[in-house]
């Protein structure tokens, strides 16, 4: 079953690898969408566990462990390795028949163009991502009190492994509170 | 941005660039590509290339950032791509992504393989039967980076203006995804033309060179 998967997962990731502008987060959202929502492959509460865990370790190195182990949930381990190709081959591909041209024209107008229009979408994207990895997590009222509590503490300068920390201890704690219904 | 500025051909006498060997454009890549761990690369990609290394210009160093962070993709791969390729055409490119992605690509695997040792297996955990404890500190996990991506998300409005229009654009996205249930790519379709509009309608701030 799980090589079945692999080539529709390997199409979804080269399409994603198209749309999506910048890492992290903002993969979530067509994650959630297509893995957990469209095609059951996952369920949410694994997605979202997966990429708490991942945040873990910071930039490419989590992001590769993210989409590795997402391919490797869904597709064994033929996945794990096809599935970080699929997301940064194309776009790499893209990038680099783009770059010459980028280069030639100094200052031209459409360069500044192409940035004011597509930094707004990069940013939707990366709003999109934290809605969907707060409704797959599934935590309810608790859930939105850590994710409220980790928002702060991150533009008041937290590192994060220490949100991440104290986000799981606090779950874990007002999840253990009698009385208080998710 | 003064970018358009400093490209005004001759207007500055440029310090002389070096030639980028094959050898020092993997281990520097290798070195950025290690250092995303750490955070934002961006003050050390100019530190190495242009002062340390004298590769490149900053102009045309902070173009190619740009495009980095435009084009779809992740940012330090299309630098590597777009960067390697000025400096040593295809191989400079494959060598540059190949040493950008190297510890990355060790640290997951070591993660991997450790997660596969210690018998923790996700989806099981998902179905709360071992440690409901664990279970409920991932969830914890999850809804936290949910609240690190909000912020990291509301910092990048932020830069670029936190205007009517662009709230809009936000919220139309959201909607689009989590109400009427669109994929992602449809998403993206249906934004690119709105940001296009706003941006030719509300006019550019800032003049551009030519």
């Amino acid at each position: 079953m799980a090589e079945e998967r692999l080539p529709l997962l390997t199409l979804i990731l080269a399409i994603l690898s198209l749309v999506s502008i910048g890492g992290g987060p903002k993969l979530m959202a067509p994650f959630a969408h297509e893995f957990v929502r469209v095609h059951h492959w996952m369920s949410g509460a694994a997605l979202a566990g997966v990429y708490g865990l991942t945040r873990g370790i910071p930039g490419l190195g989590g992001m590769i462990l993210l989409v590795g182990f997402v391919g490797w949930t869904i597709a064994g381990t033929a996945g794990s390795i096809v599935a970080p190709l699929a997301l940064l081959l194309p776009s790499s591909l893209l990038c680099f028949a783009v770059a010459p041209f980028w280069q030639a024209r100094p200052g031209a107008p459409w360069k500044t163009l192409a940035q004011h229009t597509i930094r707004p979408v990069a940013v939707g994207q990366g709003f999109l991502g934290g809605i969907a990895v707060l409704h797959i997590a599934q935590g309810g009222h608790a859930g939105l009190a850590v994710a409220a509590a980790a928002f702060c503490a991150r533009l008041a300068g937290m590192q994060t492994l220490a949100v991440l920390g104290l986000g799981g201890v606090l779950f874990t704690a007002l999840q253990a509170m009698p009385g208080v219904t998710l | 941005m003064t970018e358009a500025a400093a490209e005004i051909p001759n207007a500055t006498v440029r310090p002389k660039l070096e030639p980028a060997s094959p050898g020092a454009l993997f281990l520097t890549f290798l070195k950025l590509g290690a250092a995303t761990t750490f955070g934002d690369t961006t003050a050390l990609v100019q530190r190495e290339l242009v002062e340390r290394r004298r590769w490149l210009g900053e102009p045309a160093l902070r173009s190619l950032q740009g495009l980095s962070r435009i084009a779809p993709g992740l940012p330090p791969i299309n630098l590597a791509v777009a960067v390697g390729r000025r400096l040593g055409g295809t191989r400079g490119a494959v060598a540059a992504v190949l040493a950008t992605l190297a510890v990355p690509v060790l640290l997951a695997g070591a993660a991997g393989i450790a997660y596969a040792a210690t018998g923790l297996h996700v989806p099981s955990l998902d179905a709360g039967t071992k440690s409901p404890g664990a279970s409920s500190f991932l969830t914890g996990l999850a809804a936290a980076s949910a609240g690190m991506a909000f912020a990291s998300g509301f910092g990048g409005l932020r830069r670029i203006g936190i205007s009517p229009g662009h709230v809009a654009i936000i919220l139309l996205m959201a909607g689009a995804m989590m109400l009427l249930h669109w994929p992602f790519a449809l998403v993206v379709l249906l934004a690119m033309p709105l940001s296009l509009g706003h941006e030719i309608a509300t006019g550019r701030k800032k003049p551009t060179d030519g």
